[in-house]
């Protein structure tokens, strides 16, 4: 890992996330269609991210971790759709459920195919979307959880030789931190965003969970990241009436990522001879 | 009559499959089996344009069936096997960055035709399949020796080849010039029948 390779597998994601967003801001005003500007940045992102490294995938693909962004790339397509519909666009456990089952049908990671394990991969989604995005937690807040969360699991790749990964979820990290600067700079109406997020999150979690063979991350440590979205949800929502709820909630699922992180990188070999 | 033909007939055709069964097991043990122990496969990419880098699969197994001195091959190696003396790498080779070893657990090559080129020298020309990728392969196998001991009948052989692993779909490092994309492999085989 180079800093040209940091710059072309995360920058290009990123500077294409941000060009989507500040186009939209012209070309889509009505608060309806807003979330759609956000929604493409994020899905377009995931996209680039990933054909950067792989190229496009085929269907069905080479690899079954390649299911990840085919899955992402489907949910973007569907919240593009919510805020069009007027009686879905606030229907949040409803979106979040979709999400879910697309997840679960499509997400077919290896030994994660019985019909048990995508129940749990259909609640997982169900309830890291949820947790990202109630009409009570402002859309900065999901955006901040995102990008430490991706964050998190990218490192966490990273320690589990999966650089790929890493660099796919380290860019839609990237992408989730723009997003929140664009969201201060231009507030804009986010419904439905929660949807790939979630799909990324738990995605990603699962994707390093069922490759990490050679143990280089402990395997529970790959759930804490998604965890932590969810918790740090449910903090914001029982501190209603706390003056710093926000930032309590976000110190929580940071705690969450740095615990795993930390530990990951404590239990890992050295890595001074690691190539490329 | 009719009994005696409805008793012969299913005797037969079991005579027969018992017979047959027999053929396809003494062709079976006519072929060497490869021993993983003395046979070796060895790789080695150029690393950041500057140094080679050697790595090496331990367990090799697979047959080698000699008809009327041509041998066809039928090889397996166990990417699990993986061992470039660094545990990190190890991983890393074994990750979906490189072989995807929860996927695609071994590589194999099968032979398809042998022409015999010179004196212990042959033409093989085979299917290798790396990463779920299958590609016709050429190689120039060179027969390195036959011995027979009190544990049976030995043969040796021995290759080297070229693949670029981008035409496998183990693009990581091509384009930065982190690892080439040339990969040189030597297989040493030796294989044992009773």
């Amino acid at each position: 890992m180079n800093p040209v390779e940091v710059l072309q597998f995360v920058g290009i994601p990123v500077i294409t996330a941000a060009a989507i967003v500040i186009c939209s801001w012209w070309l889509l005003p009505a608060k309806r269609l807003q979330p759609v500007g956000a929604i493409l940045a994020v899905g377009a992102a995931s996209c680039i991210a990933f054909i950067l490294q792989e190229g496009v995938p085929s269907i069905p693909p080479m690899q079954k971790w390649h299911w990840l962004v085919l899955t992402v790339f489907l949910v973007s397509v569907l919240a593009c759709l919510f805020p069009l519909c007027r009686k879905f666009d606030e229907r949040v456990i409803l979106q979040a459920m979709i999400a879910g089952f697309i997840a679960a049908i499509f997400m077919q990671f290896p030994s994660q195919s019985n019909l048990f394990v995508r129940f749990i991969i259909f609640l997982m989604v169900l309830f890291v979307s949820i947790g990202l995005r109630r009409f009570t937690i402002p859309p900065w807040h999901m955006y901040v959880v995102a990008w430490l969360v991706l964050a998190g699991i990218s490192i966490m790749a990273l320690q589990s030789s999966f650089a790929k990964l890493a660099f796919y979820a380290g860019a839609m990290s990237a992408v989730a931190a723009s997003m929140y600067v664009l969201q201060l700079i231009k507030p804009r109406e986010t419904k439905s965003i929660q949807m790939i997020f979630g799909v990324l999150i738990v995605g990603c979690s699962l994707c390093g969970f069922s490759y990490n063979q050679n143990g280089g991350v402990f395997a529970l440590l790959w759930f804490v990241p998604m965890a932590a979205a969810s918790i740090s949800s449910i903090a914001y929502l029982l501190l209603k009436h706390h003056k710093n709820r926000a930032f309590i909630s976000l110190a929580i699922a940071a705690s969450c990522i740095a615990v795993s992180t930390i530990w990951s990188i404590l239990v890992s070999l050295p890595a001074d001879d690691m190539w490329p | 009559m009719l009994v005696l033909k409805l008793i012969a007939l299913p005797l037969f055709i079991g005579f027969s499959m018992l017979t047959a069964a027999q053929e396809a097991e003494s062709i079976n043990e006519s072929a060497f089996q490869i021993d993983s122990v003395h046979s070796t496969a060895i790789f080695k990419a150029h690393h950041r344009g500057a140094g080679m880098f050697y790595g090496r699969f331990n367990d090799v197994t697979g047959t080698i069936q000699v008809d009327e001195g041509i041998p066809a091959f039928d090889v397996s190696i166990d990417i699990d096997s993986v061992d470039t003396n660094n545990t990190r790498l190890d991983g890393h080779l074994k990750s979906p960055d490189f072989f995807n070893v929860v996927e695609f657990p071994v590589m194999s090559f099968k032979s398809s035709s042998v022409k015999k080129v010179a004196d212990e020298n042959y033409e093989v020309i085979g299917e290798i399949t790396i990463h779920g990728v299958t590609k016709p392969l050429v190689v120039s196998m060179v027969k390195t020796g036959q011995a027979t001991n009190p544990r049976g009948e030995l043969i040796g052989y021995e290759t080297e080849f070229n693949i670029t692993r981008s035409d496998f779909g183990m693009m990581y490092g091509v384009e930065g010039g982190a690892l080439g994309d040339e990969i040189k492999v030597i297989v040493a085989l030796e294989a044992g029948r009773k």
